[in-house]
């Protein structure tokens, strides 16, 4: 039962971001898109904390008898390092459990540890604002600044904030739909989310998973509040708002808008057929619906197991 | 902090903010000074004691606090998860150049589209 989690862990850690990134790129879909990613990342981590504590279970459970999952792992890489027939000595399998057990414990609180300071962060920077700025209704607040900007943030309340030059620059409907699309990021929980998959990319920067994860996702969120604000206020008037905050913003603050801005506007600018819509969609609801409960299907196996056997 | 940054002179003791907010609405002198206490301890307020009372003053500037937020929330340099921008963090000044040109001629297109 590991042995097959393993396998699947390995599979998604390896092929998923190039799968995912392919099946994601034009945006369509996007909250399924944010779905799949999330359940990659999500099995992953689970996957890993079902493992280990199976092993250790495993291990605990065979303790007088010696042969543990684990113990015949580690007599044949004895057998290979050593080159002679032979257990390893038990110390070397409650290490071997004890570090597998350790390496989780320390995965999971460097994730919860880079989570919590993200938030942190954000809720200082919220109510700093709000000390700065004028509140407006909405959890609005305007900024008295020269750069062309708004954006939301995570904070007790989320906060919306929006520059004054920006007021100035956009029109009256340009603006309301940018801050329709920033309200759609507070309501629908996209600043968790986001601090979820960028605390997952902190923890482990090697990991392409967790790191295209973050950015992918953080794209499709985008995407999402789009879908939202241009159900209410249309495509194009969304497209114009932003364009103009990209144009208006100089070279150096912009340094920051990317491909993705070039697929939103595509994206408002012209929309999506609906039969493809419907194919991507369909693939990336079957890779949730698979992603996600596997772990816990593995673990439901693997317990009804140890129940027969053990 | 507005309080603080449009009294002048730049110098409030808490009974003079207190007494600026009540007229305009009920408030507790123990909110009015244990706010301005926490904004102590935030770093936004320095105060010296003056008889029995702190007088305080702004340690920074609206615009210095603003423009320190901005830079928070807006610079590039290393990805921040601080914030969902309107348009996200990453790339270098040529190729938003790039991307700006592709934007207008989008627009361009666009407005074609419309008026067919």
């Amino acid at each position: 039962m590991a042995v097959g989690l393993v396998l699947y862990t390995g599979a998604v850690l390896m092929l998923g971001p190039a799968v995912l990134r392919a099946l994601t790129r034009s945006g369509m879909s996007p909250r399924w898109g944010v779905a799949a990613w999330l359940a990659a990342m999500a099995s992953v981590v689970s996957a890993w904390v079902v493992i280990s504590v199976f092993v250790v279970i495993d291990e605990v459970a065979h303790w007088s008898r010696g042969h543990s999952m684990l113990d015949s792992c580690l007599d044949m890489l004895f057998q290979l390092l050593i080159g002679q027939s032979g257990q390893a000595p038990p110390l070397m399998h409650t290490i071997a459990a004890a570090s597998v057990l350790a390496v989780t414990v320390v995965a999971v609180s460097r994730l919860v540890a880079s989570f919590l300071r993200l938030r942190a962060n954000a809720c200082r920077h919220a109510h700093d604002v709000r000390l700065v700025g004028q509140l407006m209704e909405g959890n609005v607040v305007i900024v008295d600044a020269d750069v062309c900007a708004a954006y939301c943030v995570a904070g007790r309340p989320s906060t919306v904030v929006v520059t004054r030059a920006a007021t100035a620059r956009l029109t009256e409907r340009e603006l309301a739909a940018v801050l329709a699309h920033e309200q759609a990021h507070v309501r629908g929980h996209h600043l968790e989310v986001s601090m979820v998959v960028g605390a997952a990319a902190r923890a482990f920067p090697r990991c392409a998973l967790m790191r295209d994860g973050a950015a992918e996702v953080t794209r499709l969120l985008e995407m999402c509040a789009d879908e939202v604000a241009a159900k209410r206020w249309g495509r194009r008037t969304l497209l114009t708002g932003l364009l103009t905050l990209t144009a208006a913003a100089p070279v150096a603050a912009l340094g920051a808008a990317d491909a993705a801005v070039l697929s939103r506007a595509q994206r408002l600018a012209l929309p999506p057929t609906s039969a493809f819509q419907a194919r991507l969609q369909a693939a990336l609801a079957a890779i949730t619906i698979i992603a996600v409960p596997s772990p816990v299907a593995t673990l439901v196996l693997a317990g009804s197991g140890l129940f027969v056997c053990g | 902090m507005d309080r603080v940054w449009d009294h002048d002179p730049y110098t409030v003791t808490v009974r003079e903010v207190f007494e600026e907010m009540a007229q305009q609405r009920r408030i507790a002198y123990t909110t009015v000074m244990s706010t301005m206490d926490n904004l102590h301890t935030k770093g936004w307020l320095e105060r010296e004691l003056e008889g029995r009372a702190y007088r305080y003053w702004a340690v920074l500037t609206r615009e210095q606090h603003t423009a320190r937020l901005m830079r928070e929330a807006l610079d590039g340099g290393g990805r921040s998860e601080l914030v969902l921008n309107y348009f996200i963090e990453q790339i270098g000044p040529e190729e938003s150049e790039d991307l700006r040109s592709a934007l207008r001629k989008l627009a361009r297109r666009s407005n074609r589209a419309k008026k067919r």
